[in-house]
């Protein structure tokens, strides 16, 4: 990360940083089928406390103080706030149409995706109010916010685009093609690219935000890993020298550099593999296996699963306290 | 509808100042049909990416003898009517929707585009599945209304929601075609049907919301995975079954190939 680009970021999340608690270390995975969000002490890897949410938990994140966590509840047309320490989920926020998954901007506001009504919606979580409608393509999925704050990313899935949303004017300044099922985006340090996982076409893209192009697409993940790859989740290390990006039915975490997209290696985790998070020093990461309801820990310098740890039902996402 | 959400709307429409594309597809079969709702479902889901675009389809329903010249593509639901319009049209993409005799992929025909399964791959869909559960009594299909993976459960409610029925594999067939046609032209952005013949057989990626991606063989014939529909109706499975030699490929080959 550039020094100025530390420092601005140290500037915009100081205030919140004061308030900020000793971190928990815990996990949270949210149970699209169960129902529930599993809470694990990422420290012993025991499953603390599995909290029922509400229908069909999908996207989950914290809010900036990190004192709550945030869940996309489909089935109920709602965001769930779960209090992080005390792990009481305290209410229910209206959303909009089938929430699915979210990032959270850090003045707090969360913009997140509709997925069956083809809407991103900014909505503030304290208050409940809608900020914004702005239509999108087909099946909007995910969603992430630049480092500098200023625009939001929304992929459609079944358009086949990456949506760039003004924060400052709540609409769209462009759309970018990609390949088929867009899935996930991850933005390098500086905010200069973007990467972005395509489920369907099997590719990984990255993106010149300066221009909106894709400058460079790994369209060999089939062949160099194994026929049944669908990229999804993605997330950059901490030092920005690996991608980690789940493959879903290819049951691995595929690692790529993240200027060539080469594949460096590939890490066998569970069946269909989705959400991913990383430690804070990039040490470890955690990978949620769907059908396996599990969660596998990966040690990333050995590039190897060193655990897995019981879940509920059908596993979706994973944030990590630390 | 909430003032902001039309601004958005109003904004999609004005805010780009794109130069606008609009292109016309054709429709050969019955009205009403099943293949017809799934083409306009198709057709309006492509409008749908386009806005962002400034790219426009539509469609015209026509006579198999008064094709318009300017249509990019022929989606022919009319069985009999595939391999003449294949033969008169060498250069344009024609969709077959609805015919799956085997004979017609063995016609290796230059343009035509089978997106409805031939009766060998479903055949062989079958046989994979009772040999892995054998006295299942099953059928095999493009479809099934119920299919909830893959995405497969948003467009099944996008097509209940617009008709009031399920979308059946006829649906699906013409659905696939206008959004085929529709994304090819999206990223190509070319009016020439040849063209666009030749990125549509050259797409390794075509998305039909079921899993794996979908291409055309050599024959014209849709690549794609099917599924397995029991004796009451209910969905069973889907080929090939897991682990199948050949993956996609084990389903129905013919000779062209």
């Amino acid at each position: 990360m550039s020094p100025h680009l530390t420092a601005l970021l140290f500037l915009l999340i100081l205030p919140v940083a004061q308030l900020l608690a000793e971190p928990t270390y815990r996990l949270f995975v949210t149970n699209e089928a169960g129902d529930s969000v599993t809470v694990i002490d990422s420290r012993t890897g025991e499953v603390e406390k599995t909290v029922p949410v509400g229908d069909r938990p999908r996207g989950i994140g914290f809010s900036p103080d990190r004192q709550l966590v945030y869940v996309a509840l489909g089935g109920e047309n709602a965001i769930g706030v779960m209090n992080a320490a005390t792990l009481k989920l305290e209410r229910k926020v209206p959303a909009g149409s089938d929430p699915e998954a979210f990032a959270v901007h850090p003045d707090g506001t969360i913009y997140l995706s509709n997925e069956d009504e083809g809407l991103a919606t900014a909505l503030n979580p304290a208050t409940g109010e809608i900020l914004a409608e702005i239509k999108v393509g087909l099946e909007p999925e995910g969603v992430g916010v630049s480092p500098d704050g200023q625009q939001v990313l929304v992929t459609s899935e079944s358009s086949n685009m990456v949506h760039v949303i003004s924060v400052a004017q709540k609409k769209l300044v462009a759309n970018i093609l990609v390949g088929a099922r867009p899935r996930e985006v991850a933005f390098s340090p500086d905010g200069q690219h973007f990467w972005v996982t395509s489920e369907v076409a099997g590719h990984v893209s990255k993106v010149d935000r300066a221009t909106n192009r894709v400058v460079t697409v790994n369209r060999r993940l089939r062949r160099e890993i194994n026929p049944r790859v669908k990229p999804k989740g993605i997330l950059l290390s901490p030092d920005s020298s690996r991608l980690y990006v789940s493959m879903g039915r290819g049951n691995t975490v595929a690692v790529l550099d993240p200027d060539t997209l080469e594949v460096q290696a590939s890490v066998p985790t569970g069946v269909r593999t989705w959400g991913l998070a990383l430690s804070n020093d990039g040490s470890r990461l955690y990978a949620a296996n769907g059908p396996d309801s599990t969660l596998s820990v990966v040690d990333t310098a050995s590039l190897k699963e060193i655990a897995t740890i019981p879940t509920g039902e059908m596993p979706w996402g994973v944030v990590l306290d630390d | 509808m909430r003032p902001l959400c039309l601004a958005a709307l109003a904004c999609i429409a004005h805010c780009f100042h794109l130069s606008a594309a609009d292109y016309t597809v054709a429709y050969v079969g019955a009205d009403p049909s099943p293949a017809l709702r799934g083409v306009e479902l198709g057709i309006a889901e492509s409008n749908v990416q386009g806005q962002f675009l400034g790219v426009s389809i539509h469609l015209v329903r026509s006579e198999s003898d008064a094709i318009p010249d300017e249509a990019i593509a022929v989606l022919v639901q009319e069985a009999d009517a595939v391999r003449e319009l294949a033969a008169r049209f060498p250069d344009k993409p024609v969709f077959n929707l609805s015919n799956g005799a085997d004979e017609l992929r063995s016609a290796c025909l230059s343009s035509s585009l089978h997106v409805i399964p031939s009766a060998k791959m479903k055949e062989d869909a079958v046989e994979q599945w009772v040999a892995a559960n054998p006295g299942s009594r099953v059928s095999s299909s493009a479809w099934h209304p119920d299919a909830v993976k893959f995405a497969a459960r948003d467009l099944n409610n996008r097509f209940r929601k617009r008709f009031g029925e399920p979308m059946n594999e006829l649906a699906w067939a013409g659905w696939f075609s206008a959004r085929a046609v529709g994304d090819t032209l999206m990223r190509e952005g070319d009016d020439d049907p040849a063209s666009l013949l030749r990125s549509l057989k050259a797409s390794e990626e075509l998305d039909g919301q079921k899993g794996d991606p979908h291409s055309f063989r050599a024959s014209g014939q849709l690549r794609q995975p099917l599924v397995l529909v029991s004796a009451d109706g209910s969905l069973a499975g889907e080929a090939p079954v897991r682990g199948a030699p050949g993956g996609l490929d084990s389903l129905g080959t013919s000779p062209c190939e």
